[in-house]
């Protein structure tokens, strides 16, 4: 029995129930300035709860220009709206939310209360919803009947694709997997697995391995005792080849999973036909078709080539790493990871190698850091030329001769092409599927998704470095197709999760973040935020005189939200095993960890890794960071 | 019923082919539109080494079982399958590992092993295989 008449609620039962009654809508009130990412997250998220649910919510932003002026709404206007909420009343930070309905309001709190509430609303309690923030695609949990070739087809068999069919497969679903590369422009290809197998993370870490394998020789063998390890010149051909046997052996072992796993391979290019017809080519050219009920498109990406002229003598990353004749002096375009982690390795193991980057390095990277990156690269051997592009590549005999735009003129061997990536969809042919297209972005080509569906086309969904605006990481493609594969054919309905991902750049100084660069941090907390930092140099460099010259050294740095308990925003280091160093303290982070939580915990010694347990010294205290002996 | 000259004539006829057979080359290199007629129905028994050029252990034990074969004189011969190059006729048999070794006489595998194994293993292997061919040619009868 209905017993809201009055358009008050009752006690003892929850607005909510009383607003899903009455059918009258919640307000969703968001308040925030403009360049907060948690007040416009919050505000995105009122956003979609009006769209999702247009007969409950109304979303209303209140948005100020600058974070001064959004405080002082804060004390005059905002809190004043929730008078009978304390927590409202001692509320600091960007956003603030509350919900309001005919003059009733209720106090949420800030981004992470929001989302919290907002789940609730989306999932009560006490039921597992099957869809999370997907539509339902009329397929169920793999148990609609259909009569198509498969349940799924997953397009690209990388770190994604492999993930989420054998998922697939192990749930239970018929699932078959496409991959096909097209060669490079220089003519390269490879065999099943991806970029990170293939052309990417892996032949990447060794080849930075033989690097720093080559650094251990030269500079620290021989204080440590081994006085006759010389280190000669490096056998390019030698290395290339051990390489890909490992690629290899990996192709292998991929192939072998997938039929183990039940899970039909096929080596051919796809292209949609209709909503469920997939056109399929393999390397001979010879066409057939396939059907699924669902897709999971991984297709990935491949390197942006340049608009020069001779822009085709250049290799990529795709070729790097199978090159048949070693580079010899090499010119590496772009300030991204790519260009940097490939010119620090090639520095490394002996050739001459330039960086040319347009603008600065690394972007979207804490500063601080990248400045450190950039000192121990030229420290390295590597020339680092700013503010240049190339105008004009020229074969001269065996040598490319490279313009810039400054007008300078160079030689080089090879010419490294690592100005960025973008998404493989153009070839997918998504115009025969009603709706896909409004779900690409036209500038990168990559998916817009809700939890990795595609919204205009619910029975296709998207995982990895295809989708806009994730990061282009193999774990988190890996753990996205896993949960994809577990919401689509099992009772599970849990969303992937993007927030706190831990990330290593494998430049010769390495460097392992987790969160927000301190610009990030420095915006959306301002003097909530405290930087503790320290330079320190790791005991494994203690005895080489050319590293001590040199004044080799370790950084990290902590982000810390005083306003939030001391939570722990931001995580940095930058030296040896940056990828081992940085890995355990994201568990910690997902966890909510504090500044006291971190300087509590007791530290392991002789490591580098221990001093993330110990800074003590703030940025603001402007006192030195550089540490002396233990 | 067969006289007794059809008899003798037609284990004749056995005795040259399986010649024939066993003073073809022992060791030799298999593609999967050869694989029905020089493995799987060779009147004599075959050693199936599936390899691949990026396999470090496949190129140790090759070695070894050139030498084994090759001690046996003909009554058992070698096939290299470069699973790479076939990776279709790879997966049909099954393959899961490299080196994988199959030993098939009267068309069926009555032996196998993965992975590198010293000398000994490996002869030991080679000559039990031989133990399922064809008796070695008798004398002509008179």
């Amino acid at each position: 029995r209905c017993r809201a008449r009055s358009g008050r609620a009752r006690r003892g039962r929850p607005l909510r129930w009383w607003i899903a009654m009455s059918g009258r809508k919640w307000v969703v009130h968001v308040c925030g300035w403009t360049g907060c990412p948690w007040y416009q997250r919050a505000a995105k998220l009122a956003a979609s709860l009006s769209l999702l649910y247009p007969s409950k919510y109304e979303s209303e932003l209140h948005e100020t220009a600058t974070r001064d002026e959004y405080r002082a709404e804060l004390f005059s206007a905002y809190r004043a709206r929730c008078p009978e909420s304390e927590a409202a009343q001692s509320h600091t930070s960007s956003p603030f939310v509350y919900v309001g309905l005919e003059g009733e309001t209720r106090f949420v709190g800030g981004c992470d209360a929001m989302v919290d509430w907002a789940r609730g609303e989306v999932r009560p309690s006490g039921e597992a919803r099957a869809e999370a923030g997907m539509r339902s695609d009329g397929f169920g949990k793999g148990d609609v009947a259909h009569e198509y070739d498969y349940d799924v087809v997953v397009i690209g068999g990388g770190s994604g694709g492999l993930a989420c069919s054998k998922e697939c497969a192990r749930l239970g679903a018929r699932v078959a997997v496409l991959d096909f590369v097209k060669p490079s422009p220089a003519g390269t290809t490879w065999g099943l697995g991806g970029t990170c197998v293939n052309v990417g993370c892996i032949p990447k870490k060794l080849m930075h391995t033989a690097s720093i394998v080559g650094e251990a020789m030269a500079e620290d063998a021989a204080a440590f005792g081994w006085s006759q390890a010389s280190r000669g010149a490096h056998d390019w051909s030698r290395m290339v080849g051990s390489v890909q046997d490992h690629v290899k052996s990996l192709n292998f072992k991929y192939r072998v999973a997938l039929r183990e796993a039940g899970i039909t391979y096929l080596n051919k290019l796809g292209s949609f036909v209709d909503a469920h017809t997939l056109r399929v080519v393999d390397k001979r050219g010879e066409a057939s078709s396939v059907t699924a009920a669902r897709f999971v498109v991984a297709v990935g990406g491949r390197p942006t080539r340049l608009a020069c002229e001779g822009a085709e003598l250049a290799i990529d990353s795709d070729d790097l790493f199978s090159l048949a004749k070693p580079p010899g002096r090499t010119l590496c375009i772009g300030g991204g990871y790519v260009a940097l982690e490939c010119g620090g390795f090639l520095a490394g193991l002996g050739y001459e190698t330039t960086c040319m980057i347009r603008s600065i390095a690394l972007r979207g990277f804490d500063r601080e850091c990248v400045d450190k990156i950039v000192a121990k690269m030229e420290q390295h051997g590597v020339t680092m030329q700013f503010g240049a592009t190339p105008s004009k590549i020229e074969k001269v005999g065996e040598v490319l001769r490279v313009t810039d735009s400054t007008g300078a003129v160079r030689e080089y061997d090879t010419v490294l092409v690592a100005v960025g990536r973008r998404a493989d969809t153009a070839g997918l042919e998504l115009a025969n599927v009603p709706g896909a297209l409004d779900s690409v972005n036209p500038q990168t080509g990559k998916f817009t998704c809700v939890d990795e569906q595609l919204p205009t086309a619910p029975h296709l969904y998207a995982i990895g470095d295809v989708i806009d605006g994730r990061p282009e990481l193999t774990p988190v493609a890996i753990e996205a197709g896993l949960r994809l594969a577990r919401r689509l054919y099992s009772d599970s309905a849990e969303p992937m999760d993007y927030e706190n991902v831990p990330t290593t750049v494998f430049t010769p100084l390495e460097y392992g973040a987790i969160g927000l660069t301190e610009e990030a941090a420095a915006d959306a907390l301002g003097d909530d935020l405290e930087v503790y930092l320290s330079e320190f140099s790791p005991l494994e460099y203690a005895l080489s005189e050319t590293r001590a010259d040199r004044g080799d050294a370790a950084f990290a740095k902590l982000l810390v939200d005083k306003s939030a308990n001391g939570r722990v925003v931001g995580l940095h280091y930058l030296g040896p095993n940056a990828g081992e160093v940085t890995q355990g303290f994201a568990v910690a982070m997902r966890k909510g960890a504090t500044y006291a939580d971190f300087l509590s915990t007791v530290g392991i010694h002789p490591t580098v890794a221990e001093e993330l347990t110990t800074l003590t010294v703030t940025k603001a205290s402007g006192l030195s960071v550089q540490k002396g002996g233990c | 019923m067969k006289s007794r000259a059809m008899v003798a004539l037609s284990s004749r006829r056995l005795a040259r082919s399986a010649r024939r057979l066993s003073s073809s080359p022992a060791v030799f290199s298999v593609t999967a539109a050869e694989f029905q007629s020089r493995v799987v129905g060779n009147a004599v028994p075959v050693v199936l080494d599936c390899y691949a050029d990026w396999c470090g252990p496949c190129k140790t034990l090759t070695p070894l079982l050139k030498s084994a074969v090759e001690a046996q004189r003909g009554s058992v011969q070698l096939a290299l399958l470069d699973t790479d190059a076939e990776q279709e006729l790879g997966m049909q048999l099954g393959i899961r590992s490299l080196p994988t070794v199959y030993g098939v006489a009267g068309g069926r595998v009555v032996d196998t092993f993965t992975g590198a194994r010293p000398k000994e293993d490996v002869d030991r292997f080679v000559a039990n295989l031989a133990k399922h061919g064809p008796p070695p040619p008798q004398e002509e009868e008179a």
